[in-house]
């Protein structure tokens, strides 16, 4: 293992050279971009380094309970983020989406690293943490486009959802459909994905690992064991949020109760 | 005061057909003074306002409300409530004799039937749309012959079974849609407008299809209409929502 060839903080600044082109660009347009780039370009950096230095303390950590207090807070910070991408209801879902991110995530993480990896101990940081954070960045899309599925259709096909409580339907009964089309639609991504891997982009992992120096086996024998994985904590994940979140659209005498809200 | 008016007689009719067997026959063990359907102080609001508070009718075996009210009174609002698809704030809702709430809502909403003022087609056949109810019991479903001559009563002999639900018009599928409901032998019928959006010949159709019904059936109505039309269901009451209240008398 030689590891990956060291960048100069000298050669470092050379890439913000990209950013003024980007920059020019949009002066050179208008296209009014400039003040987000810098402010975007002052973020990324100060984020990043930040984030060195608290993986490099995290690295450290040797109990189990803080790998996973600190996992299930960057899943607290993903299921608010979410929240901006979905339709606005008067259904509250921020708890049921903690929930079953963390049961599934939690869950899958510790099948990887501890099973399939057999990283000793199964909640060693270097490993559980940055798989932890796969799973969270891919599948947290795969639950905002389902839950966002869920209440788009309740509400759009709210005659139907009706119409089938009217003639005798439970509410999960109604709404089976509604719920199989929405699980479909946030699982899709990540097959899609695993259609076009390796063939229309090379995973950011698996660069990663062959830059760092590892065996391209290696680094691919990883990159499948995450294809699969990611495919694996979407579903979960996906299935129990609509699952549980559709309860909320319902109240207990079957009536669908989900509006659209109003301000 | 209300229930002091005698039941309509049911078993009179003389054109007994099929639905008579398969709809709302009155039970002889309920005593003959429990009304089918019985609403009671009935009120409906959001949080900072009362749409309708006071609501009472009382309908008999083949009786007849006609509800009427300027647009905005909240009348199809006061039909949703009946059909338990909103919550009423106060009051009381009674199927012969049985608070609404120790029902549970999906029994319930087959017995009190609701017909959505547009008519709604799911994707796929006229049969698939007719037999969507047996979806959710495990009542044997009607064979093709009687789907066959359910489809004559209600004048549309000329539709296949096969036929795509969304070809039919929207006259033809608001009586499919009736039918659909009549599956379920419901003992009222909460009829939305239900010609809002028909021509005047589809209109005439539809109505007098569901009064030939109800004339068999004892199938009793809450028929919201602006207007009363020649062949419609002739009405017991009539019902007019006003500044927040109904009221109600005999015709």
């Amino acid at each position: 293992m030689n590891g990956a060839i060291d960048i100069g903080y000298g050669q470092l600044l050379l890439s913000l050279l990209f950013v003024v082109l980007a920059g020019a660009a949009s002066l050179k347009l208008r296209l009014g971009l400039e003040r987000d780039l810098l402010w975007g370009t002052l973020r990324s950096v100060a984020q990043l380094a930040l984030l060195a230095f608290v993986l490099v303390y995290v690295f450290r950590i040797e109990q189990w309970y803080l790998v996973v207090a600190i996992y299930l807070m960057m899943i607290l910070f993903a299921a608010t983020i979410i929240r901006g991408r979905i339709k606005r209801t008067n259904a509250t879902y921020v708890l049921p989406t903690f929930l079953s991110m963390a049961l599934s995530y939690v869950l899958i993480s510790y099948v990887v690293v501890g099973v399939i990896v057999r990283a000793d101990p199964w909640f060693l940081p270097m490993y559980f943490i940055p798989i932890g954070g796969m799973i969270i960045g891919n599948s947290m899309n795969a639950i905002a486009i389902a839950l966002d599925r869920l209440f788009s259709d309740l509400l759009a096909r709210r005659a139907q959802v009706e119409l089938r409580l009217c003639l005798g339907a439970t509410s999960r009964e109604a709404s089976h459909e509604i719920v199989r089309e929405a699980v479909r639609a946030g699982m899709i991504p990540s097959i899609n994905a695993m259609m076009g891997v390796g063939i229309v982009f090379i995973p950011g992992m698996m660069t990663g690992q062959i830059l760092a120096g590892s065996d391209p086996i290696v680094a691919v024998k990883y990159q499948i064991m995450v294809m699969l994985m990611l495919v694996g904590s979407t579903a979960l994940g996906s299935v129990l949020v609509v699952l549980l979140v559709r309860r909320r659209c319902f109240s207990a005498d079957h009536r669908l109760i989900l509006e659209e809200r109003r301000d | 005061m209300l229930n002091a008016f005698c039941c309509v007689a049911v078993s009179s009719s003389i054109n007994y057909g099929k639905f008579a067997e398969m709809s709302a026959v009155p039970h002889t063990d309920i005593p003959n003074d429990v009304p089918v359907f019985a609403v009671d102080d009935l009120a409906f609001g959001y949080s900072d306002e009362v749409l309708f508070e006071e609501v009472r009718f009382r309908l008999r075996a083949g009786e007849t409300l006609q509800l009427s009210g300027g647009s905005g009174t909240g009348k199809s609002t006061l039909l949703r409530v009946l059909a338990r698809l909103l919550p009423h704030t106060v009051g009381s809702l009674q199927l012969r004799g049985t608070e609404s709430n120790s029902i549970p809502a999906q029994q319930y909403r087959r017995k009190v039937a609701y017909l959505q003022q547009l008519p709604v087609m799911l994707p796929g056949s006229v049969r698939d749309n007719l037999l969507l109810s047996f979806e959710y019991t495990d009542d044997e479903p009607p064979s093709e012959g009687d789907l066959r001559t359910e489809l004559q009563r209600v004048e549309l002999e000329d539709v296949a079974l096969e036929q795509p639900a969304s070809e039919l018009s929207i006259g033809q599928q608001q009586r499919i849609a009736v039918l659909r409901l009549l599956f379920m032998q419901p003992e009222v019928l909460l009829l939305d407008e239900p010609t809002a959006s028909l021509d005047e010949t589809s209109a005439s159709a539809l109505l007098s299809c569901v009064a030939d019904l109800q004339r068999n059936s004892g199938l009793c109505m809450v028929h919201v209409t602006h207007q009363w039309r020649p062949g419609a269901p002739q009405p017991t009451w009539s019902g007019t929502l006003r500044r927040g209240t109904m009221e109600v008398e005999r015709t």
